[in-house]
């Protein structure tokens, strides 16, 4: 699986990074949702991995700038925590597909997620 | 004309502490909210590396069984962190007056079901066997079904916590002329009749032989009855 991975802690965009790769999918990582539309376009993701609270551009204002189309088949799974539902439901009605709790993930629960999305394909 | 001169200078003073509290109490609050975020930034960072050291196919050799443990530990300890910094943060949450409750009619029975099922695992770790009766085949609330289900989830995991390994935790509904009465019932070390307005305190912890190995942090009560 093509995946996008926006995340703005370093620590943690190498990790999922180092989880996702071992797994054998493509990663393209960014830190903000500037560098997520610039990484997009060359890229051409199936996924796209996506924290919510981001400098520059917040995952909100990244979905807003992607304007998902109804038709468009890239899967948008958010990276959350715990006090953030309000900026989720926001999200869930901008086009993403799911949400997940950073600081309950672990390392399969995360390739447990991207498993369910590339079932649905 | 003294007296009343007197009134209104108080009146004033009282009017501007007010405002300095809610000031404070607001900074506070945006305080919590911070200190959470940018500590469970690099907690969550540490338990996906951890994670990668126990779990299977992250690295080419298996831990030694000696580090194993050792890392495991680490990883419990880290758990218990992050578990403390989300209490303290759906805590300040309440106390803010930052929860909307969004109210609709939904059935408990696959709730209760569901987060039985989810800690299944949890319940057979301890050793402990757990019931859920139901006379009807549908229990309706009218509530916040999101707050409804963590509130559940706490208390159905504090009645496993808080009880020995082997013995057994019941759940009921009931229905009554205007309520259903969620009862949980475990066999566990049992709470002194005076301690009983305690459990729900703020911080509060009340001894007994389990409470050092549970751990906690005294809000997950406090927050479930808020």
């Amino acid at each position: 699986v093509k995946i996008l991975l926006l995340e703005d802690n370093d620590l943690l965009n190498q990790a999922y990074k180092m989880i996702l790769e071992k797994q054998g999918h493509k990663i393209e990582a960014g830190f903000n949702g500037e560098e997520g539309l610039a990484i997009l376009k060359k890229f051409g993701p199936d996924l796209i991995l996506l924290d919510m609270l981001m400098p520059k551009m917040s995952g909100l204002e990244f979905l807003k700038a992607y304007n998902k189309k109804p038709n468009d088949k890239v899967k948008i799974v958010l990276l959350t925590n715990l006090g953030n539902q309000r900026e989720v439901e926001e999200a869930l009605s901008l086009g993403a597909d799911d949400y997940f709790m950073k600081a309950h993930m672990s390392p399969t629960e995360l390739i447990d997620v991207i498993k369910k999305f590339e079932k649905k394909d | 004309m003294q007296r009343e001169y007197e009134l209104k200078k108080k009146t004033v003073s009282l009017t501007e502490q007010r405002a300095e509290l809610i000031e404070l109490n607001k900074a506070k609050d945006e305080f919590i909210s911070l200190a959470s975020h940018q500590l469970r930034t690099p907690a969550s960072g540490v338990k996906q590396f951890l994670g990668m050291m126990l779990e299977e196919g992250f690295t080419k050799s298996n831990l030694p069984q000696e580090h194993r443990s050792l890392v495991e530990l680490a990883y419990e300890s880290n758990e218990r962190q992050l578990q403390v910094i989300d209490d303290l943060l759906k805590v300040a949450r309440v106390d803010a007056g930052n929860v909307v409750l969004k109210k609709r009619d939904f059935d408990l029975v696959p709730m209760i079901t569901d987060i039985l099922n989810e800690q299944a695992g949890t319940y057979k770790q301890r050793k402990q066997s757990v019931s859920f009766k139901h006379k009807l085949p549908h229990y309706i609330a009218y509530a916040d079904k999101g707050k409804m289900r963590m509130v559940l989830e706490n208390v159905i995991d504090n009645a496993s916590k808080y009880t020995l390994p082997g013995k057994q935790v019941d759940i009921q509904l009931k229905k009554n002329k205007q309520f259903v009465d969620v009862l949980v019932k475990d066999e566990g070390v049992g709470i002194n009749q005076k301690d009983i307005d305690k459990i729900f305190q703020k911080f509060s912890r009340l001894d007994n032989p389990l409470s050092v190995e549970v751990g906690g942090t005294g809000l997950g009560l406090y927050w479930a009855k808020k």
